[in-house]
This record gives structure tokens, C-alpha cells and sequence, in this order.
């Protein structure tokens, strides 16, 4: 670990608290100026909690989206309904009476399959074709799964219970007048979306196919020249993504049923990769927190400001000022064109 | 000199400079390492390559020329494995079949550089020459995870194979700019390097030296005869200057419109009549 | 998603086609604007298919009077562009009548329907003040509007509360789809509080309304108002009911509009939804008559629209209501116009000449399916009655009697002098009902 390193995660380890500090009090100041707003600190910190939860299901779907970018250069337009349709699936097996951890296994396989079906039907015969015939060929991949998963599986919506507790807990009571509520749900949720990423980038920063990845998006001819393997590098990410969709989709379908909106989340998705960049694991997280926690600020203590809803477009406008200051995101590659 | 009636009519000035450079003593070889027979290529009803059979052998630099559009680059992806031919067959290292894939070509050491350079360019220099060692990594996953044992010694290992190169190619002042900053010919060079790095029996080069000065000409010359003659690595060239085709080749293959024209040492080819008229008789630039 | 709804529609049609073979001259046209695709459809669905089957049934059964239903159906994917579109696709001058299951579509298509004269029948949503049929001739919006849901919530929290003073420093919050449905009690609610002195919260949902994380933040943890009401649709009901128990909002407080109170609303919250409560104008389930009839003449002979389990749900049984009503109209103006397919201009008389009582709703087959409803020229919508019913894990409970909304005191002047705005607007000369 070299000096930078360090100098990087002090950096955020005394930035991070300070910006949620400064935030505080800049809420506590407006409450004070103005009734109409409510502010507390145990509050406050409730609300950060739960936004940061809820960033983490919007990391499980924008990861997704990042192994596809990095692997093929190419915004994958479907990413979204394969989370309605993984899910669909899932919920499909659950349904013919099989236990949720072997529908959760024939599932993946399935996945599996979807993802060697699109490397040969859709991108083998668009190899060196440019990055927008390939992002075309995504939304046709959406509405493709879109179609197939609803006649295949019924567009009902459908329970996904798999067990996770949902009932409200509360921490700290000591410290705090009704103490700090936390949903177990979320946590549990947060807890499967950081051993995903572990595992995610363990299996793709430690091994060769890590290395060939990096190599893959920059260039196909290049890649293919120096032996990279690249439709079994596509299958192997592409049934990545459908796995992280899966996981995605049974965490978003447990919260809401599992029903065509499902695929909506993935607009989600989009603001955190403008945040954390498009080509960055951590970046998916980070900017999931980032996008998460703000939002849900934003809303509980800006919103009465701007008549209520105001999360989705509070969203895509943190993510367009980053995209002024930062194009290639937080933690993405810095953009380097010879002009 | 003879190598004037060979010129392109438009700027016959170009081939000056190579001519300076010292004339390759002609050499013989026997042992074949390639051969195409027959090879026909068509995307969809347009024939790119017709018939085409030629060979190449062991540590000898073998050049194909030919008029724009004549199908060089296309023979290139055949043998490398881009492009699979309707018809035909390639024979390498002693084993016959109908199409060479990627994948199968750089793990039996064909390597390759691009006509219109193809590096990775958020890298560095140093990563791209090491993505060429990809192939020769054994350790991986655990051991690297853990950076240590083994895997520390094999990363190591082929570090110093990539600095050998980067020496090699004079381009220690590089090492760690990112390559989509380059100028165009030290971006032509670390391609060479990365195809180096891959230790090839059959070096493949897409024009070299398009669009280089004088000066820069010169060295890839060099280098490209260096790797020759050090690693005795057998390289196949396609190239536009005709002066330095005929300088550091060994012999030539001459295509115009898919077919094969002429096949034989430079100065064969040279007076080949067939040869003189495909590059009087139109301007194909 | 073009491609594949006209690929859906397609199919609907072909499938119509098939099971009303009857030729285009001596049939009653009715199209439908329905949903069977996009974030709604679940809700959608079940409702298109008890609309379709009840013209089905009518068809096995001799008809209106012997004039056969040809039935043609476009999907709007709830969404408002694509609703006009089929509107434009869809209407003939003797189109009985357009439901288009949406008050964006409803908002959308007031000025075009009633220039074509076609009856535009919103069941329960819309704009309410279509309900003056003096500004609205073709506009209906029997048998209740929002404004008579929001005031009948109100009444319904007074009663548990111990009547309108304990109504004086109660909270009560709304958490409503950011649309033009959602936002259309709003105003009735302002005036109520007004007058009973609660205090009202608002909570915005975008759609599709997967996110209401921070609104149950503030409701649970911050506001903790007396009671919430909801004026939701399709994900949004089953993600409001999840978060509101995820922050230990009491279920039973939780009253919502009759669109966030069916099977789809609260099944996928699970246990969870136990005691959550919801307004509704209907009955539910198969004991009645014409809905038996659905099951032998219909869905026995192979020919039901959806799968046999819905029967009886609370949204299949709306659509089944919403179809009853357009061919009781249909039924009172062939008694003006003579028993023959009809022009829509001429259904409007039948619609303005309801009067579906308790007898007529005998001899339909839907006796105690729901309240008497009478229309006259002034008044498009009726008595406005609903009732309350609770989800007790496995079906919708009434907990309530049919409540009447304070419409003479209250409601019907706002929608006059809304109706009256309008009419300014839009230079329209109200018609005389007297």
C-alpha cells in the first residue's frame, strides 16, 4: 500500500463524517430559521441509516450494469429486466414446491444459459461492431426478456418470501428517546449486498479473467490478439451480471412483489453509475451510499421545500453536477483521448 | 536503381530513406512454419481473397504487398485467426485445418500489431507490454490474492521479461504514460512491444511504418530486424513503402484484387511484368 | 413496448373475434381503454378481464334486448399519451361508451370525447367535477367520486375517533400517487380541515412508487399522524403497506381510496397487511347471480378472459360493475331509442336516465353487489356511497355500513364552483337541467 493510498482513505475517513456532520447542522439551521421544517439528531441519523441501506439495493442492481460496461464497454440496456426476469423465474420454481435455495441454484443456471444464449445469438455476431450497435442490441435483449419472462411465468404479481425478517427493530434505546428504528430487512439486505461484492471483486481482481476483462473492454481485436478467450470472457460476465440480477431481483422482490417494476429499478441504477463510475466495483457501492443516504435526506428534509417527491430528480441531479466536475465518475478510469 | 520502376507513380521520394539502411544479405530457409492453400474469403458475395496459397518459413521476414485493397490485411486476419475462409486450408507448425481462431493463434505463439494501432488505452505502457504475458501466467487467483509465494516470483518473473522489451525498444522514458497520450509512432512501437511480449514463433505486422517519419522508419527497421535476427522470430509484414519491402524482406508475396500475383525473393518480384503492371497500370491510392 | 402492446392487442382481438361471431351491423359497440402491460398491469388485468367477461355473458345470454356487444379493447399501459392514442384508434360515433381506467386518461380525453359525443364513464376516478352535468354532459362518475372518498374516510375516522370535534388537533396524512389521480382529493381534504381542524401532512409518491423509504420515514418516525389515508395504484399500495409496517405503522389506522384495497395490493406484503383497511363501492366474491352466470355461461364453456381463480376478486369484480353499469345504460336508452344498436350520443341519454334500484339490480343478478345508483342531468354521480372493509389475511372484510358523503352541505358546491372554473375556461355555456 503506497503513500497515496493512505493519504486516499484518510481522506475519506475524515471527510465522510464531515460532510454528514456539516449536512446535520445545516438541516438544524434551517429548521430553526423555519417551522415548517423538523429536524433531530437521532432522527437525522435515522434517516442516514436507512438512506444508506437503500443505497445498497440500488448498488445490487448498478453492479450489474458495471461487470457488463466493463467487460464489453456497453451500457446494458437489459440489466433490468433480467432482474424482473430472474426473479420471475425464481419465484416460478419456488411456486412448483422446490425449497428457495435449489430454485435460488437452477435459477443461476438458468442465468446461466440466458447469458450463452445472448453471447451466441446477439453479441458473437456483433463482435468489432461499434459500442452503439451493441447498446442498440441490449434494448433488444429487455424487451425480449421482458416478453418472454411475462408469457413464460404470468405478469401477476407474485409473493417471493424467502424469510427474511421485515419487522422493525430498535437500537440504542438508552441513548435515544424510542431509540433508533433500523429495518432488519435492510440490514439483511446490506449484508448480501457486501458479501456480493467481496466476492465479486475477489473474482475479478484476483484472477486472470480480471486482468483479460480490463483488456476486453478497452479493445476486442487487441484482446483477441493477445489470446484473451473473448466470448468465454462474455458468457463468464454475462452470467455474472444475471446472478448479481438475481440477487438483485429476490431482494427487490421480497420488498415489493415480484412484478414488471421490478425492471424499472434499474433507472435507479443509473445515477449511482454516473457517481461511482461506470467501469468501478467500489464505485457501484459508494455511489449507491452516496445516492441512497442523500436522496433520502433530501427528501425527508428538503422535500417539504419542494412540495414532497422529490428523490428521483434529486438523484439525477447530484449525478449530472458529478458529471460536470467528474465525468469518469469517482472511482472510474480517467478518460484519456488524444485530441 | 530497379527498385524506382516498382515505385507508386505519386511520391517516389519516400523510399530514400530506407535505402540507407544496410541491405539484407539474402538467406536461405527450409523449414516451413506456415502454409495457406487455396484459401477463398468472401463476406457476402464480395471475394476478399481467391485461391490464394503461399507459405512461410522458419525465421525468415516474408512481406505481402499489393495495392490498397488487394487483400492483405485480410490475408493477415485469416492467418490470425479473425476471419474464417470459406475455402481453404492453413497448416501451421505441421497441423492442417480450415481456420485459425484467436484464441488458438496467440497460445501458439502468433502474435500480431494492428494497421490502425489496438492498445489498451487507459494503461500505461508497462501494463500493456504485460498484457501480452497474460497467456504465460500460471499462478492465479489464491496465490495472487495473497500477492505472495509463487505468484510474487512468477509476477516478477515476467516483469523482468517486460523490461527486457521496454530496453529492447527504447522506450524506458515511457514506462508508466498512459498510451492514449503517445505520439502516434511510440504508440506503434509499445504495440510492437506487447506482441513481443507474447514470446511469438510468427510475428504478424499491419503496416509498421504507415504514417511515420523518416527517422521513425528507421528505427522500426532496426527493431524489426533486431527481433529478427536476436529472438530469430519468424515475421510476416505487410507494408505500403516499397523501398523498405524490398530492403529488409526476405521474399514477397504480391496480391492485387484477392489474388495471388507474384511470390519470390525481392528481386524476382521486382521484374515480374504482371507485378510492374498492377502498380502502373492504375492509381489505386 | 409499442410493438408489443399492439402485439397484445392483436391478440385480444383476434381472440374477441373469435368469441363474438356476430356481424358488425346489428352489434352495440363498446370499446375498452385497458392495461395489460407495463407497472400496472397486475392491477390492470384482472379488471379488464371481469369488464370483457360480463359483455361475454351478456352475449350468452340473448344480448341487450337482442342486440349483441362487439367489444374491442386497446392497451394504454396507464399511460397517458398511449391512452389517447387508443382513444383515437378505438372511437367510432357509435361507441357506447369509453372507460379509460385512468384519471390522466380521464383528464386527457374530457374535451374529445364530449366533442364526439361519446359518454365517458370514470367509475370511481376522473375528475370530479365531470360530476355537474351541466358544464359535463358526457362526462359520468357514478357511483362516487375522490372527493366523495376523501370526505367519507374523514367521516369514517370521526366515528372511531368519537365524532367531528376529536377530530380538532388530530393528525391525519395522505400519502397519494404523484398524478393527476393522487393529487385529485387534496383539495376536499384542505376544506375538511379547514373545518374540522386536523392537521393534514401530504406525502408525495413518484410512480411507479417503489420508493417510499423516506416517506414512511417521516410519516412513522416524525409526523406519527392519528391516521394515514392513501391514494395509490399497483406497486405502490403493496410497497406503501410493506414500509408502514417496516416502521410499525398500526395497520388498522391505515385507511386507503378503493383502487389500494384489492387481493394484488395487500398479498404481497404477506402477514404484514393483516388489518389494513381500504374503501369500497362493491361486493366481492361469487355469491351473486350474474357473476354465478359469468362462471357457467363464460368460464365453463372455455371462454373466460383470464384464468377461473380471479372470479370473485375485488378489481374482476369492479370491472364486472363498471361493464353492468355501461350496459344498464345502454339498456335505458334502447327504451328511448328503440331496442337497436346505438349511437353513443343516444346511450348518453340512457346514462343521464339511470336508475338502476333495488329492483333493477334484482332482476341483473347483482342484488346487495352495490348501491342503487340514479343519475339526472345535473348530477352525474349519484349518492357517492362506499363502505370500509379490512384484510384479515385472507379476504376483504366489511367493517362498515354504506356511509353517504356530506354531498349537499360540502362536496356538491366545490364541485359546482369547480365545474363553473372550468366552464369559464373553456367558454362553455352551462346547459339548463331544470
Amino acid at each position: 500500500m503506497n503513500a497515496s493510498a493512505i493519504r486516499n482513505i484518510g481522506g475519506w475517513a475524515i471527510g465522510v463524517p464531515l460532510v454528514i456532520a456539516l449536512l446535520g447542522f445545516a438541516f438544524q439551521g434551517l429548521a430553526s430559521f423555519n417551522s415548517s421544517f423538523f429536524f433531530a439528531w437521532p432522527y437525522f441519523i435515522e434517516v442516514l441509516i436507512a438512506g444508506l441501506l437503500q443505497g445498497v439495493m440500488y448498488s445490487l442492481v448498478a453492479l450489474g450494469f458495471v461487470l457488463i460496461f466493463k467487460a464489453s464497454g456497453i451500457f446494458n440496456f437489459a440489466q433490468g429486466s433480467m432482474v424482473l426476469f430472474a426473479a420471475l423465474t425464481m419465484v416460478g420454481f419456488i411456486e412448483m414446491g422446490l425449497h428457495w435455495t435449489i430454485a435460488f441454484a437452477i435459477t443461476a443456471v438458468v442465468m446461466a444459459l440466458v447469458a450463452v444464449g445472448i453471447e451466441r445469438l446477439v453479441l458473437r455476431p456483433l463482435v468489432n461492431q461499434p459500442h452503439i450497435i451493441l447498446f442498440m442490441s441490449t434494448i433488444g435483449i429487455f424487451y425480449f426478456l421482458d416478453g418472454f419472462g411475462q408469457t413464460l411465468w404470468g405478469s401477476d404479481i407474485k409473493v417471493l418470501d424467502i424469510g427474511i425478517p421485515k419487522t422493525p427493530m430498535f437500537v440504542g434505546k438508552g441513548m435515544f428517546e424510542g431509540g433508533l428504528l433500523i429495518n432488519s430487512f435492510d440490514l439483511v439486505a446490506a449484508f448480501v449486498g457486501a458479501a456480493l461484492v467481496i466476492a465479486l471483486a475477489v473474482f475479478f481482481h484476483y484472477t486472470r479473467i480480471g486482468r483479460a476483462l480490463r483488456a476486453v473492454a478497452d479493445d476486442h481485436q487487441a484482446a483477441m490478439s493477445i489470446g484473451i478467450p473473448l466470448k468465454t470472457i462474455w458468457v463468464v460476465v454475462w452470467t455474472a451480471a444475471g446472478v448479481v440480477a438475481l440477487v438483485a431481483g429476490i431482494m427487490w422482490g421480497s420488498k415489493a412483489g415480484v412484478q414488471f417494476s421490478l425492471a424499472l429499478i434499474a433507472l435507479k441504477a443509473l445515477p449511482v453509475l454516473i457517481l461511482g463510475g461506470f467501469t468501478s466495483i467500489p464505485g457501484a457501492i459508494v455511489g449507491g451510499l452516496i445516492i441512497g443516504s442523500s436522496e433520502q435526506l433530501a427528501e425527508v428534509f428538503l422535500g417539504p421545500l419542494f412540495g414532497g417527491a422529490i428523490q428521483d430528480w434529486f438523484a439525477y441531479m447530484l449525478a449530472l453536477v458529478f458529471l460536470l466536475f467528474r465525468p469518469q465518475g469517482l472511482f472510474g478510469e480517467k478518460i484519456i483521448e488524444r485530441i | 536503381m530497379t527498385a524506382a520502376t516498382l515505385e507508386r507513380p505519386a511520391p517516389p521520394a519516400q523510399s530514400d530513406a530506407s535505402d540507407a539502411s544496410a541491405p539484407n544479405p539474402r538467406r536461405n530457409f527450409s523449414e516451413e512454419l506456415l502454409k495457406v492453400e487455396d484459401i477463398s474469403l468472401s463476406f457476402g458475395g464480395v471475394k476478399a481473397l481467391t485461391n490464394i496459397s503461399f507459405d512461410i518459413r522458419k525465421h525468415e521476414i516474408r512481406a505481402i504487398i499489393g495495392p490498397n485493397g488487394a487483400g492483405k490485411s485480410s490475408m493477415l486476419n485469416v492467418i490470425n485467426g479473425f476471419y474464417h475462409p470459406q475455402v481453404g486450408s492453413i497448416t501451421y507448425k505441421g497441423q492442417t485445418r480450415s481456420q485459425m481462431r484467436p484464441h488458438e493463434a496467440a497460445k501458439t505463439g502468433i502474435a500480431r500489431t494492428f494497421q490502425n494501432i489496438a492498445l489498451f488505452k487507459g494503461m500505461s505502457t508497462l501494463d500493456n507490454i504485460m498484457t501480452g504475458r497474460l497467456l504465460k501466467m500460471r499462478k492465479n487467483f489464491l496465490w495472487q490474492a495473497l500477492y505472495w509465494g509463487p505468484a510474487l516470483k512468477e509476477e516478477l518473473e515476467h516483469r523482468e521479461k517486460v523490461e527486457e522489451i521496454i530496453d529492447f525498444l527504447e522506450i524506458q522514458a515511457i514506462r508508466k504514460t498512459p498510451v492514449g497520450r503517445l505520439p502516434y509512432g511510440l504508440q506503434k512501437r509499445v504495440e510492437l512491444g506487447r506482441a513481443l511480449a507474447m514470446e511469438p514463433d510468427l510475428l504478424l505486422l499491419d503496416e509498421p511504418m504507415a504514417g511515420m517519419n523518416v527517422e521513425e522508419k528507421e528505427d522500426m527497421c532496426r527493431f524489426i530486424l533486431d527481433v529478427n535476427d536476436e529472438f530469430g522470430t519468424t515475421i510476416a509484414l505487410i507494408e505500403h513503402d516499397m523501398g523498405v519491402v524490398m530492403d529488409i524482406s526476405d521474399r514477397v508475396v504480391v496480391l492485387d484484387y484477392g489474388r495471388l500475383l507474384a511470390d519470390g525473393t525481392p528481386d524476382e518480384v521486382r521484374a515480374n511484368q504482371l507485378v510492374i503492371d498492377a502498380y502502373l497500370g492504375v492509381s489505386h491510392d | 413496448m409499442n410493438l408489443r402492446a399492439l402485439g397484445l392487442a392483436a391478440l385480444g382481438a383476434a381472440a374477441i373475434a373469435t368469441a363474438v361471431p356476430v356481424s358488425a351491423a346489428d352489434t352495440q359497440y363498446i370499446p375498452g381503454l385497458m392495461y395489460r402491460s407495463g407497472p400496472y398491469a397486475p392491477n390492470g388485468v384482472p379488471f379488464a378481464n371481469g369488464f370483457q367477461d360480463y359483455y361475454k355473458m351478456i352475449n350468452a345470454t340473448g344480448g341487450i334486448n337482442g342486440v349483441m356487444i362487439e367489444y374491442e379493447e386497446c392497451d394504454t399501459a396507464y399511460n397517458n399519451d398511449r391512452g389517447v392514442e387508443c382513444y383515437e384508434r378505438l372511437k367510432r360515433p357509435e361507441a357506447a361508451a369509453i372507460a379509460p381506467l385512468s384519471t390522466g386518461i380521464t383528464y386527457a380525453l374530457i374535451e374529445r370525447a364530449t366533442a364526439d359525443k361519446i359518454p365517458l364513464l370514470s367509475m370511481g376516478y376522473g375528475r370530479t367535477a365531470g360530476s355537474d352535468g351541466t358544464v359535463f354532459p358526457y362526462v359520468f362518475t357514478l357511483p362516487a367520486t375522490y372527493w366523495s372518498g376523501a370526505d367519507i374516510i374523514v367521516n369514517y375516522i370521526a366515528e372511531k375517533e368519537g365524532g367531528y370535534e376529536a377530530l380538532n388537533g388530530k393528525k391525519i396524512a395522505l400519502v397519494y400517487h404523484d398524478s393527476a389521480y393522487g393529487k385529485e382529493p387534496i383539495g376536499t381534504l384542505e376544506a375538511l380541515s379547514k373545518k374540522h381542524g386536523f392537521d393534514l401532512s401530504l406525502f408525495p409518491v413518484a410512480h411507479p412508487g417503489l420508493e417510499q423509504k423516506a416517506t414512511w420515514l417521516q410519516i412513522g418516525r416524525q409526523v406519527r399522524p392519528d391516521w394515514t389515508m392513501m391514494w395509490g395504484w399497483g406497486v405502490m399500495n403493496s410497497t406503501a403497506i410493506k414500509e408502514a409496517a417496516a416502521v410499525g405503522y398500526p395497520m388498522d389506522r391505515f385507511v386507503g381510496i378503493w383502487w389500494s384495497g384489492s387481493e394484488q395490493d395487500v398479498t404481497p406484503a404477506g402477514a404484514q397487511a393483516n388489518n389494513y383497511k381500504s374503501l369500497n363501492f362493491h361486493g366481492t366474491g361469487v355469491d351473486y347471480p350474474a357473476i354465478q352466470e359469468v362462471l357457467t355461461k363464460v368460464h365453463d364453456a372455455g371462454n373466460g378472459t383470464g384464468p377461473r381463480e380471479e372470479v370473485g376478486t375485488v378489481l374482476y369484480n369492479r370491472g364486472i360493475m363498471n361493464a353492468a353499469i355501461i350496459v344498464e345504460a345502454i339498456r335505458t336508452a334502447q327504451e328511448m331509442h328503440g331496442k337497436k344498436p346505438l349511437m353513443g350520443e343516444q346511450v348518453r341519454d340512457g346514462f343521464e336516465a339511470l336508475n338502476i334500484d333495488n329492483a333493477r339490480l334484482e332482476a341483473m343478478g347483482l342484488a346487495g353487489f352495490m348501491e342503487p345508483i340514479q343519475i339526472t342531468c345535473a348530477d352525474h354521480e349519484g349518492t357517492g356511497r362506499a363502505f370500509v372493509q379490512q384484510w384479515n389475511g385472507t379476504e376483504w372484510k366489511p367493517v362498515s355500513d354504506w356511509v353517504e358523503p356530506n354531498r349537499a352541505g360540502l362536496l356538491r358546491p366545490m364541485i359546482e364552483e369547480a365545474a363553473a372554473q372550468y366552464a369559464a375556461e373553456k367558454g362553455i355555456t352551462p346547459r339548463d337541467c331544470s
